[in-house]
């Protein structure tokens, strides 16, 4: 269990924003930048074109199935290139736009590769994940998703980034206006007590209370369940969480309706 | 010769007695509380107020400035009030032709209960709506449905990307669709690690990623059918918790409104419509609509569920009497309004505006003929809205093509009211002689007089019209002596001694005017002096013609003689009105005579200055002339008779006596005392005829004399028919009882001769032949020898019309 509780390890100066599809834009920067303006930290913003999109592109039968004709059509490097560019135009706007709007500082950057390893890559207090292709689904998020009032639920364990995560749910929380759930990761019944006392403290100190829930282990399959049972209005890691670093963490990404913050 | 006295100075004006009176002054009396005097016009009144049947609206026709309006008001606001409110109108929403709202008839009162409740409704559909929605309920059922849906999808995606991944194949996602790719540790292989797989191998892969397109597209077209049917559940759910949540409410009004069934109905589609929109109710209600964009293009309008109400009576008293000033189509009909949003013009229920016609209905209306003609389309408009009997809102741009845009078409609302129109006679005749849908419409006519019989009943009611007009319009109380004066006033108005005049606007002029100067004298109640002031400076204000006229005859610029005598030259008398104010000067009227063929010649006719009434009597004339000198042989005379020094045209027949007289004159050249002054038409017989304007004529005359000098020798002829409408100035009556000027009532020509020349006329015997020494002997004697030459003239002429004929026989 982590002893540092001081403000340096909780401080967040920059939220970083990595998508690889514009889809959600406008919503994703928006989660994005209500945290960071409650932060005062500075907003950036990467976009990711994924390489294994372009090298699928060099193939010479690639064809894409388009959503909404369910029609074949050859997929070529220059369409999806201009894409991709379209893409990362938009994203940057969007995020201009806001950021100006609320005179915070920000950057913006592309890259190319994968979502995840580019996003660890980059410095950052809090990482914000979103729109990342893979496994995804053929219609939007229904809007009543979008619109869940369950918690803000933050996982603590013993990685350091366990004080950040901490501070921006309470950011989070606050600015909503509602509750926050901290799932403690603990062995035992006594060490998720010892955990709970601390966070509690560490709460109540910045005046906020929240509900406790005791996790032996966490897997990316048991906290789908628990943001959808939740009906969690974001969930927030340690990037050094055992979760984190499995494999099945885009999985993970996929599979949430809500947006997904690492702190490090 | 037949003596003929001049008149008695009472016959030359009716005084008012004021001993008739039993009040010092009008503060005494009560109030007239209706019209009197006019039976026949407030016969149809009531006639056509009781009279329930359409058609039977009233044209109140008479004078301009009698009261018309006032009376008719006062009499159908009584009867009003004694009448039930009628129901009130509002216009709701039709919510399956917008374009059409529906309108609904409510019991008094009912209305504004219906346009708050409404309002009420919607508040409360805007906090109860979103709660519902927002319940735990919900949310898990739409929760279940989303994830049976995404089960479906995830599972289909997911069988298909097991079976590629067995052949090292992934499904990727692209920002349009998906794809499929071989690879290898998670990525997607290069062309050139592609290109080194062997053949075979190469072949086998891009025949199942083909049949793994084959199989993705049917799971995308399977997602877009479930796709639907999630919406179709989420619809149906949707529907099934605002049924919830509209139900008890929508049920409340409908409790309220039961006995009501438009309003049952109206309510049963308000239910459906916030069902089918209930996203609308969903959207909090303190967001800012956007001002441009997508968005802002349809806003959330909630406008749909107000009730406008169009006539509201919950503060009338009785049924309702409206006067309609500004009778336009749209004020009478009512119109749709429009705003403008973005450029572009757009309206719905809220923007209809009721017009007179919904305002009075189940009441009374009343318009002023005048202001209705000068509205274009307004009389078509009211017609078509009483030969329907609906209401129907039309607009004027639209019927005629000069506005394109969004307009409505309003349900029409039946009519029930009476329409009062205002006018004149000859407009009524105008219209029921040419538009035949008059008659139909108004088939009561309410003639009211212009001039009332004076008797005392009426004279004492006339002192309460002016104690109810002093008291209304707070002026000082009037005494007896200058209601007496009023009195006589209205009779010289009315231009008759006998009437009294009924209009009520000079009336109410006078009596203001009146108190006025008798302020500004000092005093607290009108004296007979103030009235006089009052009819003098009102005279004064208006006669500076008459004053130049005067002047002109004074210097003889205009040739007129007050003394002596003249053959063929006679005093007439004209009158001239200039509006409101008539006065009359004399005209110098001359004949001249000579052997001719019978010819009269009417100069002012010869020029076109002559009306049809003027010729008509120098016709009349001529005739008498023929038939009393000339029954057995040619009248070989040509005369030729003009106005002298008058410009202008000439109407009216009142100078025949006159011009006859010049003749008469000419031909036995007899001199015409010019001391004298005559009026009066004349009929083939030689009887004289009443005319009009007589007293103004007297006037006319006798201001030259009195100006000139009165010598006792000067006069006026008039009509005996016209002695009951003498209302004289009080100098002429002076001047009568002083003998320095009289007035000569005349029956006949020949009465008019005698006293102009001083001779007998002279009455024909029984051979037809009249006494000697009298003007018809003389007149017989010239025209035997007119006649003589003219037979002496025709003679050498007639032979050589036989040696013309013989000549032209030869050739």
């Amino acid at each position: 269990m982590v002893e540092r509780n001081d403000d340096s390890a909780s401080s967040i100066g920059r939220v970083l924003i990595a998508l690889s599809a514009a889809e959600y834009a406008e919503q994703a920067v928006n989660t994005a930048l209500s945290v960071a303006q409650s932060l005062h930290a500075e907003l950036a913003g990467l976009f990711v074109e994924d390489v294994n999109l372009l090298r699928l592109a060099e193939l010479p039968f690639a064809r894409e199935t388009g959503i909404a004709t369910a029609a074949s059509r050859p997929l070529e490097m220059a369409h999806i290139q201009r894409m991709l560019r379209d893409q990362a135009q938009r994203l940057e706007r969007v995020l201009a736009a806001a950021a100006q709007r609320s005179q915070l500082p920000w950057s913006f950057a592309v890259a190319r590769g994968q979502l995840l390893a580019e996003a660890f890559a980059r410095e950052a207090d809090l990482l914000l994940l979103a729109g990342a292709f893979g496994p995804a689904r053929l219609w939007p998020v229904p809007a009543v998703a979008n619109a869940a009032k369950g918690p803000v639920v933050a996982v603590f364990d013993a990685s350091p980034g366990a004080y950040r995560t901490l501070s921006a749910a309470m950011s989070f929380a606050q600015q909503r206006g509602i509750a926050m759930l901290v799932v403690i990761l603990a062995a035992d019944g006594a060490q998720f007590e010892r955990g709970r006392e601390q966070v509690q403290q560490w709460l109540a100190r910045r005046g906020i209370s929240a509900r406790y829930l005791h996790a032996a282990q966490l897997d990316p399959q048991r906290l789908l369940e628990l943001a959808g049972s939740e009906r969690a209005a974001c969930l927030l890691l340690p990037q050094a969480s055992e979760v984190v670093r499995q494999h099945a963490f885009a999985t993970l990404l996929a599979g949430l309706n809500c947006p997904v913050f690492v702190a490090r | 010769m037949k003596n003929i006295s001049a008149l008695q100075p009472e016959a030359l004006c009716r005084r008012c007695d004021t001993s008739v009176f039993a009040f010092q002054t009008t503060a005494e009396l009560d109030d007239l509380p209706s019209i009197t005097g006019q039976p026949r016009a407030m016969g149809a009144v009531e006639f056509g107020t009781s009279m329930r049947k359409p058609g039977y609206n009233l044209f109140v026709l008479g004078p301009p400035g009698a009261g018309k309006h006032t009376m008719l008001r006062q009499h159908l606001e009584k009867l009003a009030r004694s009448q039930a409110r009628p129901p009130e109108w509002c216009y709701v929403n039709n919510f399956t032709e917008p374009h059409k709202p529906r309108a609904l008839r409510l019991p008094l009162g009912r209305g504004g209960a219906l346009r708050a409740d409404m309002q009420q409704f919607v508040e409360e559909l805007r906090a109860s709506i979103p709660a519902t929605f927002d319940s735990e309920e919900y949310r898990a059922k739409v929760e279940q449905i989303d994830a049976e849906f995404r089960e479906q999808e995830g599972l289909a995606l997911e069988e298909i990307g097991q079976d590629a991944a067995k052949d090292s194949i992934a499904l990727l996602r692209t920002p349009a669709g998906f794809s499929f790719a071989p690879v290898k540790e998670n990525e997607v292989i290069s062309p050139e690690e592609y290109n080194k797989l062997p053949e075979q191998q190469r072949e086998h892969m891009e025949d199942r990623m083909s049949a793994l397109r084959e199989r993705l597209e049917k799971v995308i077209r399977q997602a877009h059918v479930w796709h639907r049917q999630r919406r179709d559940r989420l619809r149906a759910l949707n529907r099934e918790v605002s049924q919830f949540a509209v139900g008890h409410l929508a049920d409340e009004l409908k409790e309220r409104y039961k006995d009501l069934p438009d309003v049952v109905k109206y309510l049963d589609a308000v239910r459906e419509d916030v069902i089918e929109n209930v996203d609308d109710f969903r959207k909090p209600a303190e967001a800012p609509a956007p001002a441009f964009g997508p968005a802002a293009a349809k806003p959330t309008n909630f406008r749909r569920y107000q009730v406008n109400v169009l006539v509201e009576h919950a503060e009338a008293n009785g049924a309702p009497v409206r006067q309609e000033d500004h009778p336009t189509f749209q004020n009478l009909i009512g119109r749709v309004e429009h705003l403008s949003q973005f450029g572009a013009l757009v309206t719905d229920f809220t923007l209809i505006k009721p017009g007179s016609l919904h305002l009075a209905n189940g009441g009374y209306l009343l318009i002023d003929m005048h202001k209705l003609f000068a509205q274009p389309f307004a009389w078509d408009g009211l017609k078509r809205a009483l030969l329907t009997g609906v209401i129907a809102i039309e607009s004027l741009g639209q019927m005629y093509s000069l506005i394109s845009t969004v307009s409505l078409e309003p349900e029409p609302i039946p009519l029930d009211l009476k329409v009062v129109l205002f006018g004149d006679r000859y407009a009524y005749y105008l219209l029921s002689a040419y538009d035949p849908d008059f008659s139909k419409l108004f088939k009561v006519a309410a003639d009211f007089e212009d001039e009332v019989a004076r008797n005392p009943e009426r004279v004492l009611d006339y002192a309460r019209l002016i104690a109810t007009v002093a008291r209304k319009e707070a002026l000082k109380a009037f005494d007896r002596g200058a209601v007496a004066r009023v009195v006589e006033w209205s009779s010289r108005r009315a231009g008759d001694a006998e009437k009294l005049s009924t209009h009520l606007q000079a009336l109410a002029d006078v009596l203001h005017e009146a108190d006025h100067w008798a302020g500004a004298a000092g005093r607290t109640v009108v004296s007979a002096e103030d009235i006089e002031h009052t009819i003098k400076t009102q005279i004064y204000r208006l006669d500076r013609l008459r004053e130049r006229s005067q002047e002109a005859i004074l210097r003889n610029i205009m040739l007129i003689d007050t003394d002596g005598a003249r053959v063929g030259q006679v005093n007439g008398l004209s009158v001239i009105q200039l509006g409101d104010f008539a006065f009359a000067h004399p005209t110098r009227i001359t004949a001249a005579t000579r052997l001719g063929d019978g010819e009269m010649i009417d100069i002012q006719r010869e020029v076109a200055l002559g009306g049809p009434l003027h010729s008509k009597g120098v016709l009349t004339l001529s005739s008498f002339l023929a038939t009393r000198y000339a029954q057995s042989r040619p009248l070989s005379l040509s005369a030729s008779i003009t106005l002298e020094q008058t410009y202008g045209h000439v109407e009216g027949d009142s100078a025949s006596v006159a011009e006859l007289c010049a003749i008469v004159s000419s031909i036995a050249e007899v001199p015409i005392k010019q001391s004298l002054a005559v009026t009066g038409a004349v009929n083939q017989w030689g009887q004289v005829q009443a005319i009009g304007g007589v007293n103004e004529k007297i006037e006319g005359f006798f201001d030259i004399c009195a100006k000139r000098g009165l010598s006792g020798s000067q006069g006026v002829l008039i009509p005996a028919a016209n002695v009951s409408h003498l209302m004289l100035r009080e100098d002429v009556v002076a001047a009568v009882v002083a003998k320095q000027f009289s007035i000569y009532p005349i029956a006949t020509v020949d009465e008019a001769i005698e006293l102009l020349t001083g001779m007998p006329a002279g009455e024909l015997d029984a051979r037809g032949e009249p006494p000697r020494g009298s003007v018809n002997y003389l007149v017989v004697q010239r025209l035997q020898q007119l006649s003589k030459l003219r037979q002496q003239y025709a003679r050498p002429e007639g032979k050589g019309v036989r040696k013309a004929s013989r000549g032209r026989a030869q050739r």
